[in-house]
C-alpha cells in the first residue's frame, strides 16, 4: 500500500496542521490542517499554479520554459503569477475546483508510490506550515487514501502499454479513414512525438496526469498513438478489440472487489 | 472524496452546487471529472438521506464518466459534427441526468444528478439543471488573459 500512511495517519488522529514533507524518490508535501488533507503537493505532477497559468499562455515556448522551471522545483516565479492570477481574473470557483484537481493528482504522486517502508524514507513534519492557495476545503486522510487506490485500480487495468513514465508516439498514418478528435486528443497526439510521456503530455497541456495518461489510453485504443517504438504501420492499423476498453466503473467494482490488491508497478 | 463542513473559508464549489437542491425528488448532485471520475463535490438532497452518499456516489460518477466516454466516441464518429448536450438515464426507480460542462475545470467536468422518479418531474428539473448550468459554467471556466 501506499508508503507513508502510518505517519500521516498518526497525524490525522492528532488533528495536527501543518506541511507532512516526504523525501525520497516520489516525494512530496501532505499539507494537514486539523488532521485533515488541505492539499497536497509533488514535484512530478502539475500543481494548481500550473493549472491556473496553463489558459493564460498563448505562447507555448514561454509555458515550456514555466514548466521546465516547475519541474525542477522553481515555484515562486510561477506561485506569484497564479496568486495575481487569483486576485484578478480567476473566480474563487475555479480556483478550489483546480486545487482539488490538482490536489488528487499529487495524493496519487506522493502517496501512492510503491516505496517500501523499508526504503528509509524521511519524513519531516513542520507544524502550523500552510501551502499558499487557501483550502476552501479539507479531505478526510482514508478518503484522500480512497481515491489513491481507485486511480492505482484504474492505471493497473490500461492495456497496450500505456504508463505514466512510459514514452508515445503518433502512428505514422491512421487506422481508419476519419477520425474525429477533441481538442485535447489533437494536442496530445500533436505533442506525441515517441520522447513524451502522458506524465510530459500532462504538464504540457496544464492537465492532471492521471486525467492524461487515461486520455492517452484512449487514444492508443483509437489507434493514433502507440507505446510501442517499432510497431510497423500495417499492425497499428489494426481494429481495437474490446478487452482493450477500460472503464471507470468496472475498475471501481474491481477494487472493491479485490479490496487492497492495487497493483503497484505503474506509477507516475 | 467527502467534503468538510467545517472549513475555514466559505467553500464556494459546494455553494454553486446547492443551486440544485431545488429539485424536488433530488437525491444527489455531484460535480464529477469524467476524465478522471473524480469527485469534485456533492450535494444531497431532499430524497437523499440515508443513502450512504460516498460509496454510491463513486460508483455513479466512474459509470457517468464511462457514459461520456462512449458517447464522445460516438459523437466523434458520427458524419455530422455535434456536441452532447446532456444524459437521461432513466431507472425504475430513478433517473440520472448527466450534462458535460466542456470548458469548466482543468478539461472539462460533468454535473450528475440523481432523481428519484416518483417525487421528481423529469421535465421540470431537466429545464432547472440547464438554467443552472450556464451559471456553474461560466463561474468555473477558466479565467483567460489573451
Amino acid at each position: 500500500m501506499a508508503a507513508h500512511p502510518e505517519r500521516l495517519l498518526e497525524l490525522a488522529a492528532e488533528r495536527a496542521t501543518g506541511a507532512l514533507y516526504l523525501n525520497g524518490r516520489w516525494g512530496g508535501t501532505v499539507f494537514l490542517i486539523d488532521g485533515r488533507i488541505g492539499y497536497v503537493e509533488s514535484v512530478l505532477t502539475p500543481g494548481v499554479e500550473a493549472l491556473l497559468l496553463r489558459p493564460t499562455y498563448g505562447d507555448e515556448h514561454g509555458w515550456a520554459e514555466l514548466v521546465a522551471g516547475l519541474r525542477r522545483g522553481e515555484t515562486a516565479p510561477a506561485i506569484t503569477a497564479a496568486g495575481q492570477l487569483i486576485r484578478s481574473s480567476v473566480s474563487a470557483v475555479d480556483t478550489e475546483i483546480l486545487r482539488r484537481t490538482a490536489l488528487a493528482d499529487a495524493a496519487l504522486a506522493t502517496l501512492g508510490a510503491a516505496v517500501p517502508e523499508a526504503a528509509r524514507t524521511r519524513t519531516r513534519f513542520r507544524p502550523g506550515e500552510k501551502h499558499w492557495c487557501e483550502a476552501l476545503c479539507t479531505f478526510a486522510v482514508p478518503d484522500v487514501l480512497a481515491e489513491v487506490n481507485r486511480r492505482k485500480t484504474v492505471l493497473g487495468r490500461l492495456t497496450l502499454g500505456v504508463a505514466p513514465r512510459r514514452a508515445v508516439r503518433r502512428v505514422p498514418k491512421l487506422p481508419i479513414e476519419r477520425i474525429r478528435l477533441t481538442a485535447t486528443q489533437w494536442n496530445i497526439a500533436r505533442s506525441a512525438d515517441g520522447s513524451t510521456t502522458p506524465l510530459d503530455l500532462a504538464w504540457l497541456l496544464g492537465h492532471g496526469v492521471f486525467a492524461t495518461t487515461v486520455a492517452v489510453h484512449q487514444l492508443a485504443r483509437l489507434g493514433v498513438v502507440t507505446t510501442d517504438p517499432d510497431l510497423p504501420e500495417s499492425s497499428a492499423a489494426r481494429l481495437v478489440p474490446a478487452r482493450h476498453a477500460m472503464s471507470f466503473l468496472h475498475a471501481s467494482i474491481a477494487e472493491s472487489d479485490e479490496n487492497l490488491c492495487a497493483p503497484e508497478s505503474q506509477q507516475p | 472524496m467527502t467534503r468538510d463542513s467545517n472549513a475555514k473559508g466559505e467553500d464556494v464549489v459546494h455553494r454553486a452546487l446547492a443551486g440544485l437542491n431545488a429539485i424536488h425528488g433530488l437525491i444527489s448532485a455531484s460535480l464529477v471529472e469524467p476524465d478522471s471520475a473524480h469527485v469534485l463535490d456533492t450535494v444531497i438532497g431532499d430524497r437523499g438521506v440515508n443513502l450512504g452518499p460516498t460509496a454510491e456516489g463513486r460508483t455513479v460518477a466512474a459509470g457517468a464518466s464511462d457514459v461520456i466516454q462512449v458517447l464522445d466516441l460516438m459523437t466523434a464518429s458520427l458524419g455530422e459534427p455535434d456536441e452532447l448536450e446532456d444524459v437521461i438515464i432513466t431507472l425504475g426507480r430513478r433517473h440520472h441526468l448527466i450534462m458535460p460542462l466542456p470548458t469548466a475545470g482543468a478539461d472539462g467536468l460533468i454535473i450528475v444528478v440523481t432523481l428519484d422518479r416518483e417525487h421528481t418531474n423529469l421535465a421540470l428539473a431537466r429545464v432547472q439543471l440547464r438554467a443552472l448550468a450556464p451559471v456553474l459554467e461560466t463561474m468555473t471556466s477558466p479565467g483567460r488573459v489573451s
